[in-house]
């Protein structure tokens, strides 16, 4: 991972964006997008054309870490960034509610408040666990308290209740309900 | 509890092996006593720690089916050790385990959404299935109501609603089971179709191997969510290398680079796309009408979990848990010991004074009474574990705790076994199962027996009464205290070791489930507790009867007929092993002497009373008070007085630490089944009890005390 991070660091672009045109991979997470053209060869174009990246299509950029995830035609779809790179798009700005705006940890959330679960911190491989229990994107999650000694801290997700220590709950982004 | 719904089922082979499969909390354990009644077996899969339970169920006709209880798990990802079993087991790869060829899948009704997720899994491994959805009596309280029809449709399963611990649905489960299942499923879910098309791939380069498609199916998800685990350098100890040539391993690792590429999402993609098709199944088969106020569940947690009030509950359980092993199983355990004296009397009695009779007498009935006599303690405690696990209450104990034991890189469930270590290691050891983490679950086994337990007690009471035999009650009550807090830092200094050290790991992820407050089935504690005291008296016992007869031997052998007993002794392998370590326990302060109590000692730690007497002249039934006179007076050759206040104080420190005790050895062996870890402990906890020892003595003596 580390390396193909290296690569697309030091490789000069090959092709400039024209005016207005950025690559989806250069376009902030949260904004909404026209896509403009597909850049590289057949197979590649053919590939993301496949996975609803057409020309004139309208997407979204939900989250930019390690993977690029887009809705396209209400699907989320996550695609590297060397991909992301071969769609040049007009940013259409920020959208309203967007998945980047207002989110907080849930580490910093109070007691009673309710959120919907946006993202996890890119940093560590081994939130799966956290994810199977049913802590997905998407899901709404509800403060219920904290331990005594202030951790951890009790969810309640998918209906019924889930501890989880604090250094979890940092890494969870949850967009605030209440 | 009369729907059964089975679509369009035609039995297609015999089923002679079912396999229980679910989540924790689920009630599987329950239905599992419920099938097998008491036709089971308990022992550990070969190779890994995880207990494996079987039994048989009997069909109408006196038809016979194995029933194999996987370890229940959230996940079939191959995560942990149990996780790793239940795969294997479904996948017929488990060494000694037949393939089921039938999953029930025991599914929380109260709780459809997470325990539909280990459904889906399995579903994909291509097994027949039968969901038996438990605890449907709460659903039906409740103002929630379940299309139980329209949910078999959807998932392509039939479903038999239970209440397990009212043996509700049994008998129409049994049913489903004689008729057998047909395997109805086609995948409800999709992930983006980048992934399918990876996978697919996967998938193809599987089958081509000869694996069936579904297998092939269930194995590609794992390369994608777990890309780390088939690189070239760490297949040595991937479990799944067996399965795999080197060039297929290339060509999945291929494709891994690309999952990888695609960043986390991969990873979870499965997981969400799982749970959205879930998510739509529930909607159109679940009517949840209940209010959406904080239920019975929450109320009680405001309180067992409230700042102030939820400490005093847990130190309230904890105190009465403490209580009842102390004193209440001292009855017993007093009635344990005189039947077996009475036991020794009558053997005596009836057999010709010679070997033959010292062995039965002093080896194997002593040696028997001895373990039996920890019976009470390990029922009581038992029970009270039971009954926590069983309302849900240990989960409490354990959120309340974490902060506590994570500051010494503990778990919260860590606490009990380290409680109960109190009063005795073995039950403690045994307690730490309801630990998930392999390794903190070691961890908690190996820092256990540093906790003083009730066998302590009688070798501090003695050196107590030499060191200081004008202090009051309070004093002495007040070095006894030292001493426990001496080994509770010894047990956290040595976790937080071994976490940094020996046992690192990835800062694991502490996720545990609230369960919500259930009645507890007493069938169910009393099979855990029948277990538990099955398994101790069985397995550990035979190896704690053969340490026994194995220290007899060495402290009656070689035989001296013409000395009396403390020179017989003195002669003996045991003398003889006591007087070489003169030299080695010297700049401790003991003599041989002591040398032999701590050898005695190994058998169990107030055995040392006993022997001692015997070493010096006192007979076996010595009073203490004959006893500590006897330390009292004690020289060493030259004349200088052998107990002094350092002596007595470097020995208390040494039985603080030292794991002198057979039976936690054959526990630690059993729990973690192998040699490694008990002798590893073993000598682990003699060097730190020498060193502080030698501490306690050389450094006391520096300062200018005798």
């Amino acid at each position: 991972m580390a390396v193909s991070w290296l690569n697309q660091w030091f490789r000069p672009s090959s092709k400039a964006p024209s005016d207005g045109e950025i690559s989806l991979k250069d376009m902030g997470a949260g904004h909404k997008a026209k896509i403009l053209r597909l850049s590289g060869d057949d197979a590649t174009a053919h590939r993301l054309r496949e996975m609803g990246f057409r020309e004139s299509a309208l997407i979204e950029k939900n989250t930019d870490n390690g993977a690029i995830i887009c809705k396209v035609a209400q699907a989320r779809v996550a695609i590297s960034k060397k991909l992301a790179q071969n769609i040049f798009v007009k940013d259409m700005g920020r959208v309203k509610n967007s998945m980047s705006e207002d989110l907080v940890l849930l580490s910093d959330m109070s007691v009673g408040q309710q959120g919907v679960i946006k993202d996890f911190t890119a940093d560590n491989d081994d939130y799966e666990r956290i994810v199977e229990m049913g802590v997905t994107p998407g899901e709404h999650v509800e403060i219920i308290r904290y331990a005594p000694l202030g951790d951890p801290i009790e969810i309640r997700v998918r209906g019924y209740l889930l501890s989880l220590r604090k250094a979890e709950a940092e890494r969870i982004k949850v967009s605030v309900i209440n | 509890m009369s729907t059964i719904t089975i679509p369009d089922s035609e039995p297609v082979s015999v089923i002679k092996t079912v396999a229980l499969a679910g989540n924790p909390n689920s009630g599987k354990t329950t239905l599992f006593n419920a099938f097998t009644k008491l036709r089971q077996k308990v022992g550990n899969y070969p190779g890994v720690t995880v207990e494996k339970k079987s039994g048989t169920l009997v069909l109408a006709g006196d038809r016979v089916v194995n029933v194999i209880d996987l370890p229940g798990t959230y996940s079939l990802a191959v995560r942990s050790p149990d996780e790793q079993v239940a795969r294997d087991v479904l996948l017929g790869r488990a060494a000694d385990t037949p393939k089921p060829d039938m999953v029930v899948c025991v599914v929380d009704a109260g709780n459809l959404e997470r325990n539909l997720y280990l459904v889906t899994q399995i579903q994909d491994l291509g097994i027949p299935i039968v969901i038996a959805l438990n605890m449907m009596d709460e659903v039906e309280r409740s103002q929630k109501s379940i299309n139980i029809k329209k949910l078999s449709q959807m998932l392509g399963v039939p479903i038999v609603p239970t209440v397990a611990h009212q043996n509700k649905g049994i008998e129409e489960l049994k049913k489903v089971i004689a008729s057998g299942v047909k395997v109805n499923y086609t995948r409800g879910w999709r992930m983006a179709p980048d992934l399918e098309e990876d996978v697919d791939h996967l998938v193809r380069l599987l089958t081509r191997e000869g694996m069936n498609k579904s297998e092939a199916f269930a194995e590609a998800l794992v390369f994608m969510s777990q890309w780390p685990k088939l690189k070239n350098e760490e297949k040595a100890t991937d479990p799944l290398k067996r399965f795999y040539k080197q060039e297929l391993i290339s060509q999945i690792n291929a494709i891994q680079e690309r999952f990888i590429a695609k960043g986390l999402r991969a990873k979870t993609a499965a997981i969400e796309a799982r749970y959205d098709w879930i998510k739509y199944v529930i909607k159109e088969s679940v009517k949840d009408l209940s209010k959406k106020g904080p239920d019975l569940t929450e109320r009680i947690d405001a309180v067992l979990t409230h700042k102030v009030f939820g400490w005093m509950f847990f130190l309230g359980i904890m105190a009465g848990m403490f209580y009842m092993i102390f004193t209440v199983a001292s009855y017993p355990m007093d009635l344990i010991d005189s039947v077996f004296g009475k036991l020794g009397e009558w053997a005596a009695s009836l057999l010709p004074d010679g070997d033959l009779k010292d062995l039965i007498v002093n080896g194997v009935i002593a040696g028997v009474g001895g373990v039996v006599i920890f019976l009470p303690q390990i029922l009581i405690l038992f029970l009270f574990i039971g009954l926590l696990q069983d309302t849900g209450y240990m989960a409490r104990a354990a959120f309340i705790m974490d902060r506590v034991m994570s500051k010494v890189g503990l778990h919260g469930k860590s606490f009990i076994p380290m409680l109960s270590s109190f009063a005795c290691a073995i039950p403690g050891i045994m307690s730490a199962r309801t630990i998930e983490s392999p390794k903190d679950r070691l961890i908690t086994i190996l820092v256990a027996p540093l906790m003083s337990c009730s066998a302590r007690l009688p070798v501090y009471a003695i050196m107590i009464a030499v060191l200081m035999p004008a202090a009051n009650a309070f004093q002495k009550a007040g070095i006894m205290l030292i001493m426990y807090l001496v080994g509770i830092i010894g047990a956290c200094v040595m976790a937080w070791f071994f976490k940094a050290t020996l046992l690192r790991s990835q800062k694991p992820v502490f996720i545990m489930e609230l369960p919500p407050y259930r009645l507890p089935s007493w069938k169910t504690v009393l099979f855990h507790m029948w277990e538990r005291s099955g398994l101790f008296l069985k397995r550990a016992g035979t190896v704690i009867l053969a340490m026994s007869v194995i220290l007899w031997a060495l402290m009656t052998y070689p035989k001296h007929p013409n000395l009396d007993e403390a020179q017989a002794l003195q002669m003996s392998y045991a003398g003889q092993m006591g007087t070489a370590m003169e030299p080695l326990i010297k700049p401790l302060g003991y003599d041989w002497r002591i040398g032999i109590g701590l050898i005695g000692s190994f058998a169990a730690r107030e055995v040392f009373v006993s022997t001692m007497s015997i070493v010096f002249n006192l007979g076996d039934e010595a009073e203490e008070g004959t006893l500590h006179e006897a330390f009292s007076s004690a020289k060493w050759p030259d004349g200088q007085p052998l107990f002094t206040p350092l002596v007595c104080l470097s020995l208390m420190v040494f039985y603080v630490f030292a794991m002198q005790c057979v039976s936690t050895v054959a526990v630690v062996w059993r729990e973690t089944n192998s040699w490694k870890w008990p002798l590893f402990q073993f000598v682990y906890m003699a060097i730190l009890a020498y060193l502080a020892a030698l501490a306690v003595f050389q450094v006391g003596r520096w300062l200018g005390f005798s």
